[in-house]
């Protein structure tokens, strides 16, 4: 019985399917924001995207489409010359002057929010795939995401009362920055049960060396991409700043992959799993 | 007619660098300003152009005070040649000389224009130079395009009436000997159809010569006015440079 | 006397030859600039969206082409046009006010200043100027912007002058001291901006004419044709204060009143050509140059000839920025610098050898 009745739905699905890809499959999208390619791939409407920003490289699919430049700096005929009938366009996106162009150009738009929480991202994949009416798979990503949410949930519960957070987002020069308040790595950090160090600032703001060893964070969280240009975690923990405080002698750096983690994007649950996971075992070993 | 300095005094931080002088030139004559370096002869000059308003006293040209003469028609009725040209930007000769057409743009027509620039290269001797830049010119040779461009200036009587006046900072300083004598010829020449004539000179050969009239500036005061003849004697020589020994003039 | 005439009337005709393939390589450019662009529009295309326009028939093109064209291409056009010809005019005014041929408004701090001046209003705003954005509406912006490059003239002026003589050196220097400040005054309240600013905040450092919408551009534009007009009417007057103020007041010349207008129409057209798009660096250097070059330095045609040429030269520049990297595109001040830096090396290393010869 109720084989059949899932047989039924899935008949039902699958012609309200059929009915509707074809229409979706015509539909040029120009996706402007790596969370929301992603999701527009996930969705398996990859093959309508004609172009993509530059924040955009996952799935690797994405990264051969022509690139419409950094998302914060677009050109506004430079998106409409790829002729898009649907122009998807992530928060972060600008400048606003351009968006308002894009907006008055008479292309259907669908603009997100900039929110760093789970509950934007699920928001996000429901707008996306109801505009481009592919709610069953819509409603399978947002399983997918609640339930790598739990997981993630569980692994955060791990690490126990709240720890406090430094996220630095950029170490070159010795001129560190650090995540305030408003960013996507405050989103983390709070994704993580933790408490931002940084949270008297909005966005992202240099930190003096001194305030850094001050503040004496439980953790220090570094964008991957910037530590790998200093050399590797090693190199992190040697940086003046970090050298000395007690995350750094006691092994609690940890290293944050900007594109899976911070694009509060579909993976960002699992990816946040992982990474409190890997706090964890830190912390566990140290402790 | 006259171009006159009643009782002016000009201060600078607190010191009269031009102290109450009172002098009349007339036209017809060359006046000559004598004097130290610092006596105070440049910026006498620039209260008579109208450059610089005296801080007590009244610059007056024909019994009306510059200060109340409009700019435009100031231009008209006289016109000056200072110390040192500050031109960096590469324009030929005669576009030079035209610029001291400008007071007169829109009053006449343009073939008055090209025959007072050309009137005032030829007086000076640049007709050869004419389409030169004047950045390329030498020290003297510029200084001969400035005169030529005060001349053309004032190259006709002035629509006002009254005298034509030149007034020149130190005229003769980049001058070779051949273009000095040529230049104070010309002055006297045309002080004689009427012009007037005041130039600040150091050379003193050349004001015993050539000029009608000495005021000789001592400390900022005017010490004497008179003919060459008579101001340019050793003594008077001696007492307004502050020479140990009095200087004779051969 | 035929001689001097002739002399006069060859370059005349000369300069005046000048300004008009200046004139047609302007509207080339400009026709260029509104046919060509990332999105392909077929010229039968644009012939129908400019006459449907014009109300002679009804739409058959779609929405987007007709949208890109009216909406992004004209609009963009048009400030180009205001801007390359506000600040090559304000270029050459500047160095005629300067009386120095190195004299540029983005060199000397003149632009950053309305730049700063702009990010004031953007991250302080409603809390700090309420009031006068209620009163001034779209103006707001580009008169912040000219208050902010006349402060910067004024003040360049006061520290390299004695007594009416401009020190090259102390002039140069002074501006490097008032795009340091300017530029940490812009630092500073990026650091007091939030990210939605911030994004705003990067487009004034590095210009671009891509937020060229009719509402921003008419403002800006009406503003920057009444400094060039009010420029233009300068030009025998600057011509004369080129020879040293002291001439120029032996030839009639109010100069005072002079130089106050020339500092106040240079400010109000590079203030208001940054307030729309940011830091376009060099054109003030480059165009007048070339102008010069051509006709002489006569400013009743360097001025006119230095508008033309920096409408021409901002419209190419733009091409050039908008077509490089499509469907990306680059900032204009990169290409605009690109271009003048190595010019600004040119005449120093010209000026070098002139003073080495001279």
């Amino acid at each position: 019985m109720i084989l059949l009745k899932k047989a039924t739905w899935a008949f039902l699905l699958s012609v309200v399917a059929v009915s509707v890809s074809p229409a979706a499959a015509q539909d040029r999208i120009v996706s402007v924001g790596g969370d929301v390619t992603e999701i527009i791939y996930a969705l398996g409407l990859g093959d309508a995207v004609v172009a993509t920003d530059s924040t955009s490289v996952y799935p690797a699919a994405a990264t051969q489409t022509p690139k419409v430049g950094y998302l914060r700096q677009l050109s506004a005929e430079g998106v409409l010359s790829l002729e898009p009938d649907l122009i998807v366009i992530s928060g972060a996106a600008g400048p606003p002057v351009v968006i308002d162009q894009l907006r008055d150009s008479g292309v259907k738009i669908l603009e997100t929010e900039a929110a760093y929480t789970l509950d934007s991202i699920l928001k996000k994949v429901d707008r996306i795939a109801d505009l481009l009416s592919v709610r069953e798979a819509g409603a399978e990503l947002r399983d997918r995401i609640e339930a790598d949410s739990r997981r993630m949930a569980e692994r955060v519960e791990r690490l126990g009362l709240s720890p406090e957070i430094l996220f630095f987002v950029t170490l070159r020069n010795g001129a560190p920055r650090a995540a305030g308040t408003e960013t996507a790595a405050h989103g983390v950090i709070e994704l993580l049960g933790g408490v931002n160090s940084f949270a008297g600032h909005t966005g992202y703001k240099a930190l003096s060396l001194e305030a850094a060893v001050a503040a004496d964070p439980d953790i220090i969280l570094v964008m991957s991409h910037h530590a790998e240009r200093l050399g590797g975690a090693d190199a992190v923990k040697a940086h003046p700043a970090i050298s000395l405080t007690s995350a750094a002698n006691e092994g609690r750096i940890v290293l944050v992959d900007p594109v899976t983690v911070m694009q509060f994007s579909p993976r960002t649950p699992s990816a946040v799993a992982d990474l409190a996971e890997t706090i964890a075992s830190r912390a566990d070993k140290e402790l | 007619m006259s171009l006159r300095l009643d009782a002016v005094s000009v201060f600078r931080a607190g010191r009269a660098i031009v102290n109450d002088v009172s002098l009349e030139c007339v036209p017809g004559g060359i006046t000559a300003f004598c004097g130290a370096n610092g006596a105070g002869k440049t910026t006498a000059l620039k209260v008579l152009v109208g450059a610089l308003k005296p801080d007590k006293g009244r610059a007056l040209l024909s019994n009306q005070l510059i200060d109340e003469i409009p700019g435009g028609e100031l231009a008209r009725r006289r016109a000056a040649v200072p110390q040192h040209p500050l031109l960096a930007f590469p324009f030929r000769v005669h576009e030079v000389v035209e610029m001291g057409r400008t007071p007169h743009f829109g009053r006449v027509t343009p073939a008055d224009d090209a025959e007072a620039v050309l009137g005032a290269i030829q007086s000076m001797g640049l007709s050869e130079l004419a389409d030169r830049d004047y950045l390329t010119l030498s020290g003297g040779e510029r200084q001969r395009v400035m005169i030529a461009r005060a001349l053309a200036q004032v190259w006709f009587s002035p629509e006002e009436g009254g005298a034509r006046w030149l007034l020149l900072d130190e005229p003769t300083s980049a001058l070779d000997l051949k273009h000095q004598l040529a230049l104070m010829t010309l002055l006297k020449k045309l002080a004689n159809e009427g012009w007037g004539v005041v130039c600040v000179l150091h050379d003193l050969q050349l004001i015993k010569r050539h000029a009608d009239q000495a005021a000789m500036f001592k400390g900022g005061q005017l010490a004497s006015v008179g003919a060459p003849q008579d101001e340019l004697t050793a003594e008077r020589v001696a007492d307004i440079f502050d020479l140990d020994a009095p200087y004779d003039l051969i | 006397m035929s001689d001097a005439v002739a002399l006069h009337q060859g370059r005349e005709r000369r300069a005046k030859l000048v300004l008009i393939s200046c004139a047609c390589a302007a509207v080339a450019l400009a026709i260029l600039g509104v046919v060509i662009g990332p999105l392909q529009i077929a010229p039968i295309d644009l012939a129908k969206i400019l006459i449907h326009q014009l109300g002679l028939t009804s739409a058959s093109v779609s929405e987007v082409k007709s949208g890109v064209i009216l909406n992004l291409r004209i609009p963009r056009v048009v400030l180009a046009c205001a801007v390359g010809a506000s600040l090559g005019v304000a270029g050459a005014a500047m160095q005629g006010f300067f009386r120095n041929p190195l004299a540029d408004p983005s060199l000397i701090g003149v632009s950053f200043g309305g730049a700063l001046a702009a990010v004031a209003v953007i991250v302080l705003g409603g809390a700090f100027f309420g009031s006068a954005n209620a009163l001034l509406g779209p103006f707001f912006l580009p008169i912040s912007a000219f208050a902010g490059s006349l402060s910067v003239v004024l003040i360049i002026y006061r520290v390299s002058t004695i007594d009416g003589r401009v020190i090259v050196a102390t002039m140069l220097l002074a501006g490097v001291a008032a795009n340091a400040l300017a530029i940490s005054g812009i630092g500073y309240l990026t650091f007091l901006a939030d990210d939605t600013q911030l994004r705003d905040l990067t487009f004034w450092t590095l210009g671009t004419l891509g937020g060229a919408t009719w509402s921003r551009v008419l403002p800006a534009v009406a503003l920057m044709l009444t400094a060039i007009a009010g420029m233009l009417t300068l030009a025998r007057p600057m011509n004369c204060l080129l020879l040293g103020e002291g001439d120029a007041v032996a030839l009639g010349v109010d100069v005072e009143r002079v130089k106050r207008r020339a500092a106040l129409l240079t400010a109000l057209g590079v203030g208001a050509a940054t307030a729309v798009c940011g830091v376009i660096s060099f054109v003030g250097l480059v165009v007048p140059h070339l102008v010069r070059l051509m006709t002489g330095p006569d400013h009743r045609y360097v001025l006119p000839g230095s508008a033309l040429l920096g409408a021409a030269l901002v419209l190419a520049a733009d091409l050039i920025a908008r077509l490089a990297v499509t469907p990306a595109e680059l900032p204009l001040g990169v290409v605009t610098a690109a271009l003048g830096a190595p010019f600004f090396f040119w005449l120093l290393v010209k000026d070098k050898r002139r003073e080495a010869l001279g």
